[in-house]
């Protein structure tokens, strides 16, 4: 699956490639207005991360752009206006979801695995992963195709390190996934322990694979 | 007082004076008059009877008259004339009254005789009388039309004074934009141009300075970007997590603070903008519990004892606003307290939230708590706008919010309208 990057800031566009290559994911990056346009008229993209601002025009007439060529590829908008005017501006121009700078690379990469689950699997919308099935719409969890009880937390966070598999997630960004602009409250992120808990211990009551490493001090890991 | 009033104090403090020094000079001035007239009456009264005496060689006979008085008394030799005033009594007119006589001796043949006319002096004293009336009638009136002076010319005359006073009152940075009325009268006419420029001054260097805060906070949104996203990479490499936890846990933690201050400041500018337009109803109680749960999740190592007693009020406002609102009001009594505090969270009908909690042991400065970056002592955790950001949302919102320190308990009311 390709992904297009509209990012002019080359550190940023860098990193998110570097965080999202792999096996399923090529991305290719266009620093510019004009060369994200000759982009997206020529190739269709699994989802695009799309800068509102960029040095000479606008991430908004971009998605303009793809809705009059009836355009499917997925959009993630990237900006730095926390703004409400901007995201519903944006939602309203058929952008997919939105995401505010600084955000985090697993942030990033949940946001876009869930727009490529809904573009892709109209209708039915289960992640697979060995023996554990997510349904995404009925926000349940099978291992073995025995339904386990988790709470909202837990689920949320069991989807976040399905999305970002085999990639050490900071307890930052988690607890931000989790409580997002009230986690800057907390002195530590020892809370985050008892959720991951929780969550490792049901699954693997379930009968399912002990997944979730830790990385000292630094996070987790799902592998 | 007023300017009017100590202007008119003097005004008529001098202007009494001048009127009593005139009326004295005036009541001397006529009364020598009078005199002069009555003296040059009695001369003509004794040059008639000398003339008579001569001519006839005896005085005329007497013929009383009202206000005129003539005596013969014997004498022994000539005497100079001279006049004096007395009071005597009229027989004629039947009343008492002041007289001016003329005492005189005249040649009645070879004898010397005296004579006395005396002419009634009563113009004089109602002269006196009348200049004192006149006097008091004069000030009593010059009183009266002081005050509708004061009353009128002058509140009018001071209008302009006043309406570019209550423009200065009524004004606030960056919401109105005062217009100072134009004014025909020179001093009000400069005073409101040099109001007009001192606040458009103003106002210019406030939309500078929140431009400023604005671009800062925007800018800096990539270079956070750009360090939060390499970190994010760099812990991909189990050796150096493992290695640097800790240091790269305490730089995620800053970045997390940073962002977190730009997002205020950003939040502050926005609340300046009025950005925040549309209202809604909010269930209070609904969202205060979600908080407190949350609040006592994220924060559960304090191990505060969270009392709350919740009615069922619901206020309309902007919901984001008040989320901001609920999170800094409680955010602070979560995180400004010390291990195994307290914290009370009472919200009353028809729309008061009152939060209090224990920690610090001193009162806050009721003065500068509201400003940006104040900080209570050496607390170094929070970015110091969060009471900053509850005041202007409470400003925008219509709300009252007050300060109380009391029995180790900070205490923080917000009353809606």
């Amino acid at each position: 699956m390709r992904l297009l990057i509209v990012e002019d800031e080359p550190s940023i566009s860098g990193s998110i490639t570097e965080y999202l290559e792999n096996e399923q994911f090529q991305c290719e990056t266009a620093n510019t207005y004009q060369s994200a346009l000759e982009k997206i008229t020529a190739h269709q993209y699994a989802c695009i991360l799309l800068d509102i601002s960029l040095p000479d025009g606008s991430g908004l007439d971009l998605l303009k752009q793809l809705q009059k060529e009836d355009k499917t590829d997925g959009v993630l908008i990237v900006s730095a206006q926390n703004s409400l005017d901007v995201k519903v501006g944006g939602l309203m121009a058929g952008a997919d979801d939105y995401i505010i700078k600084p955000f985090h690379l697993p942030e990033l990469g949940a946001r876009v695995s869930a727009i490529i689950r809904r573009k892709s699997f109209n209708g039915r919308n289960v992640v697979n992963c060995e023996n554990l099935s997510i349904d995404v719409q009925r926000k349940t969890v099978r291992v073995n195709d025995f339904p386990i009880d988790l709470t909202k937390k837990e689920y949320d966070l069991l989807l976040y390190f399905v999305a970002n598999r085999n990639k050490v997630i900071s307890k930052d960004a988690i607890a931000e996934h989790l409580w997002g602009d009230n986690a800057a409250l907390a002195n530590n992120y020892d809370f985050i322990y008892t959720h991951i808990k929780n969550l490792r211990r049901k699954l693997v009551w379930a009968g399912c694979k002990d997944h979730l490493r830790s990385v000292y001090g630094a996070g987790y890991t799902f592998e | 007082m007023k300017l009017s009033s100590i202007y008119s104090r003097w005004n008529l403090l001098v202007i009494l004076l001048i009127f009593l020094l005139a009326s004295l000079v005036c009541y001397f001035l006529i009364k020598g008059i009078i005199y002069g007239q009555v003296d040059g009456a009695l001369q003509t009264d004794k040059s008639r009877i000398e003339t008579f005496a001569v001519r006839y060689h005896h005085p005329p006979v007497i013929i009383p008259v009202k206000d005129q008085l003539i005596r013969y008394v014997p004498s022994d030799g000539y005497q100079e004339p001279y006049f004096r005033t007395v009071v005597a009594y009229d027989t004629v007119g039947g009343d008492t009254s002041n007289f001016r006589q003329l005492f005189f001796s005249f040649r009645n043949g070879d004898r010397w005789n005296r004579a006395l006319v005396a002419r009634s002096m009563e113009g004089t004293q109602n002269l006196f009388t009348s200049t004192v009336a006149i006097v008091i009638g004069m000030i009593l009136l010059m009183l009266v039309v002081y005050y509708f002076l004061n009353s009128l010319v002058l509140k009018r005359l001071w209008r302009p004074f006043y309406s570019g006073l209550d423009h200065m009152k009524r004004y606030e940075l960056g919401k109105t934009n005062p217009d100072f009325p134009a004014s025909g009268i020179d001093e009000f006419a400069f005073m409101n141009s040099i109001l007009q420029q001192a606040t458009s001054r103003a106002e210019r260097e406030y939309r500078v300075l929140k431009e400023f805060t604005e671009n800062a906070s925007h800018e800096m949104q990539t270079p956070l970007t750009v360090i939060r996203s390499k970190l994010d990479l760099l812990i991909q490499d189990k050796r150096i997590a493992s290695e640097y936890g800790d240091n790269l846990q305490a730089v995620y933690m800053s970045i997390q603070k940073l962002s977190s201050l730009n997002r205020s400041l950003l939040l502050l500018s926005k609340i300046d903008n009025n950005q925040y337009t549309v209202t809604a109803d909010i269930d209070l109680r609904e969202r205060l519990e979600e908080k407190i749960a949350l609040f006592q999740e994220v924060l559960h190592d304090q191990r505060l004892a969270v009392h709350s007693d919740l009615d069922d009020v619901k206020v309309h406002m902007n919901p984001d606003l008040c989320d901001f609102l609920l999170n800094n009001i409680l955010g602070n009594a979560f995180r400004h307290n010390r291990s195994r505090g307290r914290i009370e969270v009472l919200l009353k009908s028809p729309g008061v939230l009152v939060v209090n909690n224990t920690g610090h042991e001193q009162a806050l400065d009721k003065e500068r708590m509201f400003t940006r970056f104040y900080r209570k002592g050496d607390i170094n955790e929070h970015n110091g706008l969060g009471l900053s950001i509850m005041k202007q949302i409470c400003a925008v919102s219509n709300c009252g919010i007050s300060y109380e320190f009391r029995d180790g308990l900070h205490s923080f009311a917000v009353e809606w309208p």
